[in-house]
């Protein structure tokens, strides 16, 4: 029951706001759309559409990848002065900072997955299903 | 499972809900096939392959012998850079010829005295006859090491080293991450950034399921010492066409071979051995 409260009031909070609110969503599904315009054309075409070659295998995907999970790192890390050192101040951004590392790590998880050549495989991976190489394989 | 699978069938337009899409799509691991399971599939490949390509394919799925260990001897004194092997391999084994042109064998030339120096060598000499004078080649291929850094890092085991020391790919398991393409040393493997393109009068039907069959878009691809041929007992395809006898075959366990002279009697390197890759593929200069 508490779970289904909190549950509504999230969605009222997202789905509810001022027009500036709503233009900005808008705007971002706009972003949204077009990207995903370019994947299915990824998906149709190959990875060439991409202009990475043999010698420059892994491109901007992996870049952002590692980018946004050294992102996701930096912003978790904030919990440390505020729950082990119980430095009160800092315990207000600490919601924020989760809130960026799990966004953070939404994008690094669909960079990978817009950076596999072959998505429609993917169950390949998942342990126990698939032969996850574990730990053999570093990043696996 | 199967409501992911028709989804991303869905998106990509190209497949559509058939049997055999949906078999293809649950199709398992080359290695946890039984028998019987790798006859279906290699039934349903040729039937695809007829229908693609409108050519009668044989598929061997011939497993490796004992008491063999495939190595590789090239004389970087007789290489005169012709590149016959190169062209001779991409028709051996199917490659794409264009957009996207892959090849497995890439002949580098380097300054006369500098063979260390591989930083400065040129992949793409391009002059009027070879060889030119003050130069000389070194052709490089997938080194079949006994330690592959490309197996250790494939997150689904999709390749690995056959009994006979050849690496391999199952390219209907391959999930295109390219982590393999950045940990090779010796740029041993190619990818398929699109759909391999391949005039249909040119294609060899001769093949094998982890060799030369043709591959599709977004999977990994590498020299497999003519997996088709060896097995059967014939040279691989660059050592059959090169013109200067630069390129030596053999089986490393048998004491009489050639590749056991070569190496017992040439002053014999493997490349970037610091890298503890343990290659199967020596040069050496005969003369």
């Amino acid at each position: 029951m508490e779970a289904w409260r909190l549950f509504k009031k999230s969605v009222n909070m997202v789905l509810f706001g001022t027009r500036g609110y709503y233009l900005w969503c808008a705007f971002l599904l706009t972003i949204i759309g077009v990207a995903l315009t370019f994947y299915i054309d990824q998906l149709d075409a190959g990875l060439i559409v991409t202009n990475m070659r043999d010698q420059v295998s892994w491109g901007l995907y992996i870049g952002n990848f590692t980018y946004l999970v050294g992102v996701a790192a930096a912003a978790v890390l904030l919990v440390i002065p505020a729950y082990i050192y119980h430095f009160d101040p800092i315990k207000e951004i600490v919601v924020l900072g989760e809130l960026l590392a799990a966004s953070a790590i939404i994008m690094a998880l669909m960079f990978v997955f817009a950076d596999l050549g072959r998505p429609d495989r993917f169950w390949h991976i998942i342990p126990f299903i698939g032969t996850l190489s574990f730990p053999k394989s570093l990043l696996a | 499972m199967l409501s992911m699978g028709a989804m991303v069938g869905l998106s990509m337009g190209s497949i559509s809900c058939t049997r055999d899409a949906v078999e293809e799509f649950l199709q398992k691991h080359f290695r946890e096939m039984t028998e019987e399971e790798k006859k279906q599939v290699i039934r349903r490949l040729e039937a695809k392959y007829l229908k693609k390509y409108g050519k009668e394919f044989h598929i061997s799925t011939q497993p490796a012998d004992t008491g063999v260990l495939w190595g590789y001897g090239l004389d970087l004194s007789r290489c005169i850079g012709c590149r016959r092997c190169v062209y001779a391999c991409v028709k051996e084994n199917n490659q794409s010829r264009i957009n996207p042109q892959l090849q497995w064998i890439r002949v580098i030339r380097l300054k006369k005295g500098s063979l260390i120096n591989l930083e400065n060598a040129e992949h793409y000499y391009n002059p009027e006859t070879v060889p030119e004078p003050g130069f000389m080649y070194m052709p490089v291929q997938c080194q079949q090491c006994e330690n592959p850094p490309c197996v250790r890092v494939c997150p689904v085991k999709a390749t690995w080293t056959e009994r006979d020391g050849i690496v391999v790919v199952d390219y209907d398991w391959c999930i295109g991450c390219r982590y393999c393409v950045a940990a090779c040393p010796y740029k041993g493997r190619v990818f398929n950034w699109a759909e391999p393109n391949i005039p249909s009068a040119e294609l060899n039907t001769g093949v094998h399921y982890l060799g030369n069959r043709p591959r599709m878009k977004n999977v990994v691809e590498k020299c497999t010492f003519c997996i088709q041929r060896v097995r059967q007992g014939r040279y691989p395809a660059c050592v059959e066409i090169c013109p200067t006898g630069t390129r030596k075959f053999g089986n490393l366990l048998d004491p009489n071979s050639e590749i056991r002279y070569l190496i017992e009697n040439k002053r014999v390197f493997r490349l970037k051995e610091d890298f503890n890759t343990e290659p199967k593929f020596y040069y050496f200069f005969s003369a």
